[in-house]
């Protein structure tokens, strides 16, 4: 198993998902306290950490966002721990403040910010290039192509951190952190750190006096890694063809590899591999282009090499034919069609295969096949809160208003029936934007905001709508973990990352204390009941011009079934009496469980599907759907 | 060795595509060859479709699989199965559970399985089927129809992995309690497919 793997033996060769081997590069570097956001592609570098915290004696952290993370993993390097903070490339956003003084401070224990980016937005609102806030930064950017450079990596980074005295980034992208290969494990650190912070204000306090001192210093700190960097042995180049030079790095690398392969060019190719992309080695990328009749930079995303290495080219006066996003495209992720066109394309040779044939082929034998859109869970209790705020608005006799939602499970809730996500930005947006809304037109708003979501980044939005005095519903659905990238525990939950106890934060208490003056909290799969208490909060921020609170409160159904199954009980059943099923479709066009579907005129409960949460029944005007044994 | 060894897996969510897709590249790693994988699914919600590309060569390989070059398909679902159309060319091997699992959305018309089946066909020489869920189901339920496509796939020899090898990967991955009866699966799966051909 891979927990068995993560804390292997030297020398034993082990087969790790990326993320799990930067875990194992972490251990390897003795460093002593991890903190994070959950966000994919990122989120197992936390998970491998958690599953061996106890047995290895180091701190792991599910913080509240990735602003507070990163701010932990500062602190712990400053008391003398090799830190990490890590998070997928919208947690740097968060993160960015503190992210751009680290550089200035310095490090004391090494400090590494691991950061996964999602091209084609496999589950994320944008794609973006973290490389680009290396840059903004000066902050030196490791990049692995491989489980095994993972690893290596991620180990190394600390190295530099402390050499340098400059954090680090470890930039992963979905397909380095989510691939799984064969990673041939170092030795385990023993290093172990109480933690101590020596008081040096002169390098911690950014006051202005300080900053401009730390700016200089950071400059020059900067300045040596970029001479070092010439001789480091992670940038290597391979092969010794002339006709043409590529310089690729991290992801990119393989598919590079394996078009030259493909197209049979090896005695024609050189390839320059960086390992480290920020900052880039001028010299010897000048030697590289000198060497070869044109080049090609192979990179995902934003053409970041190919712009340095275009400046190289000019000031050193080589007048070479660069390529780059030309030809490989800047938008959504790399594949090897993409890179071996690419390659084809500069050597003029034709592709080894003609995959717009088989694209084609392909669409006509499976283009009419239904899809298998994501949808919310049989029993999801988002459902629920959807369909009774959608009956409560109708009640109060509000006809059109506006949906402002957010980040999380919830989302889904953008496609009919519900149709309540008129806009979506990032992490706390429902509520900011909402309460912009509220403020600058007169149709009634909706906030809709997942718990973790609440805390993450919510509550300064709760403040400015308080202070400002908006008329604003928020309802929070609170279903009591992080469901959407994988039940981690939020400070609403009660338990830590490592299963500690803790107190739970209620966020009906947490509103009030914000000032929010009307809070109320229900269970959503009591449909009835809970729409009243939307009923009167709609009323409430209609006559009273202030924002409300409704929290609806019940449990992610996957984390439900998951406890319920650790206790043995089986979950309940529904089913649809014939005799009392007119064939009205509500349950199955307005309610829409994916486990009730039309069978002839009658609707059906699939009992496979079925996790017996009970809010359907009080959809059927008919009262025909009724708890039935499960079989 | 140019052309690596491309395999892709798909499936639905709670099918054990990952565990199926994990054991195959610890085979493959166990056999020499420098293994990676890489799947494509959808969030936490259940039902999503599960892809995983797994990719093995003597270099250091990308784990993504490209139009028209998969060497071998393992379908648990068939609807999944024919949806990876494009990757598919006349000599790829298509093992395919001969089961439908329909999208769960209101009012699709579900294609019948011997439809799909005819259009697996349509675009390769070398398709077989396997009752693998069936087959799971008498043995203990469908939790372990993956393991019995293990089976299926070691009896069909479509990948240079010997069976103690993949029986070995099997050990390494799946926690010891339910190993019995997933070599159970394993076996049924083998014997499954030695009257395909
Ligand atoms: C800044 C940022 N960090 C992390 C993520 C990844 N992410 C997407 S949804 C989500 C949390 C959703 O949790 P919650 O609000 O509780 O909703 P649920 O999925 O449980 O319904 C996270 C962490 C993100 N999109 N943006
Ligand atoms: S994972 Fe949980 S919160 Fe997400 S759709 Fe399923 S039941 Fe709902
Ligand atoms: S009780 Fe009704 S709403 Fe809940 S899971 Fe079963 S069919 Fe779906």
């Amino acid at each position: 198993m891979t927990r068995r793997e993560l804390l292997g033996e030297a020398g034993q060769l082990a087969f790790l998902l990326g993320n799990e081997a930067v875990a194992r590069g972490a251990l390897e570097a003795g460093m002593t306290f991890a903190a994070a956001y959950p966000g994919t592609p990122s989120t197992e570098v936390i998970e491998a950490l958690i599953s061996v915290s106890r047995e290895v004696g180091i701190h792991v952290e599910w913080s509240s966002n990735e602003k507070v993370a990163y701010e932990a993993a500062v602190a712990a390097s400053m008391s003398g721990h090799r830190a990490m903070a890590v998070m997928k490339h919208v947690g740097l956003n968060v993160a960015s403040d503190p992210f751009m003084s680290s550089a200035y401070a310095g490090v004391n224990g090494g400090l590494v910010l691991v950061v996964a980016d999602d091209p084609s937005m496999h589950s994320s609102q944008n794609e973006q290039d973290s490389r680009i806030y290396g840059l903004h930064g000066y902050v030196p950017i490791l990049e692995p192509s491989s489980p095994q450079e993972c690893k290596d990596y991620a180990k190394l980074a600390f190295e530099l951190s402390e050499r340098y005295d400059l954090p680090v980034m470890v930039r992963l992208a979905t397909r380095v952190s989510h691939a799984r290969g064969p990673v041939r494990l170092g030795v385990l650190s023993r290093r172990r750190v109480e933690g101590k912070f020596l008081k040096d204000p002169n390098k911690w306090s950014m006051i202005p006096s300080v900053a401009r001192r730390r700016r200089i210093s950071l400059l020059e700190r900067f300045r040596r890694v970029s001479e070092e960097v010439e001789e480091l042995e992670i940038n290597a180049i391979f092969g010794d063809g002339v006709k043409l030079g590529v310089i690729t790095a991290g992801v990119a690398y393989p598919y590079v590899v394996e078009a030259i392969k493909l197209l049979d060019i090896e005695d024609k190719v050189r390839v320059f591999k960086l390992g480290m992309t920020h900052p880039l080695p001028r010299r010897a990328i000048s030697r590289f282009l000198e060497s070869v009749e044109r080049v090609l930079v192979v990179e995902e995303l934003e053409p970041f090499l190919e712009t340095g290495i275009k400046v190289i080219a000019f000031e050193e006066g080589l007048a070479k034919e660069i390529h780059g996003k030309d030809l490989v495209p800047v938008h959504f992720e790399l594949t090897p069609e993409r890179v071996t066109r690419a390659l084809a394309m500069v050597m003029g040779l034709k592709p080894p295969v003609d995959y717009d044939r088989y694209e084609e082929v392909g669409s006509s034998v499976s283009g009419d096949l239904p899809p298998r859109p994501p949808v919310m869970c049989p029993g999801c209790p988002h459902r629920a809160s959807f369909f009774a705020l959608k009956r409560a608005l109708r009640r109060e006799g509000v006809r059109s208003f506006i949906a402002s939602s957010d980040i999380g499970c919830y989302a889904l809730g953008f496609f009919p029936p519900y149709e309540l996500a008129d806009m979506l930005y990032d992490m706390g947006s429902s509520i900011g934007i909402g309460y912009g809304l509220a403020k600058s037109q007169k149709e009634f708003v909706v906030s809709i905001i997942g718990d973790s979501t609440f805390f993450h980044a919510g509550l300064p939005a709760v403040v400015n709508a308080v202070y400002n005095r908006a008329p604003l519903l928020i309802m929070v659905l609170d279903n009591y973990i992080t469901a959407m990238t994988g039940q981690q525990p939020h400070p609403g939950t009660g338990v830590t990352a490592t299963g500690e106890e803790t107190k739970r934060l209620s966020i009906a208490d947490v509103s009030r204390g914000l000032g929010v003056e009307y809070v109320v909290e229900g269970d959503p799969l009591k449909v009835v009941e809970f729409q009243k208490l939307i009923q009167g909060a709609i009323r409430y921020v209609r006559e009273q011009g202030k924002p409300a609170v409704v929290v609806a409160r019940s449990p992610c159904v996957l984390y439900e079934l998951r406890r319920l199954r650790r206790l043995g009980v089986r979950p309940k059943l529904y089913g649809v009496i014939p005799e009392e099923c007119t064939g009205c479709r509500v349950c199955v066009d307005h309610f829409a469980c994916p486990a009730i579907s039309m069978v002839g005129d009658k609707a059906f409960i699939d009992p496979e599907l079925c996790t017996g949460c009970g809010a359907c029944t009080y959809a059927c005007p008919f009262n025909a759907i009724v708890e039935v044994p499960r079989p | 060795m140019r052309k690596p060894i491309s395999i892709l897996i798909s499936g639905v969510g709670g099918q054990g595509i990952l565990t199926l897709a994990e054991i195959v590249g610890r085979a493959l790693i166990k056999s020499g060859y420098v293994a990676k994988a890489t799947e494509v699914h959808g969030l936490a919600q259940r039902g999503g479709v599960v892809v995983s590309h797994i990719k093995a060569a003597n270099y250091e390989v990308s784990p993504m699989v490209a139009p028209g070059m998969a060497d071998l398909i393992i379908g648990l679902e068939l609807i999944e199965t024919v949806r990876l159309a494009r990757y598919i060319n006349k000599e790829t091997v298509v093992l395919a559970n001969k089961k439908v699992i329909p999208p769960v959305l209101p009012g699709v018309d579900v294609p019948d399985p011997g439809e799909l089946i005819s259009r697996l066909k349509r675009v390769s020489h070398r398709v077989y089927l396997v009752e693998a869920s069936a087959i799971a189901r008498r043995i203990y339920g469908e939790q372990i129809t993956n393991m019995v496509m293990l089976g299926a796939l070691s009896g069909l020899g479509a990948l240079p992995i010997s069976r103690e090898l993949y029986i070995e990967a099997m050990y390494e991955r799946l926690p010891e309690k339910y190993i019995e009866v997933n070599l159970k699966a394993f076996e049924a799966g083998e014997k499954a497919v030695k009257n395909l051909y």
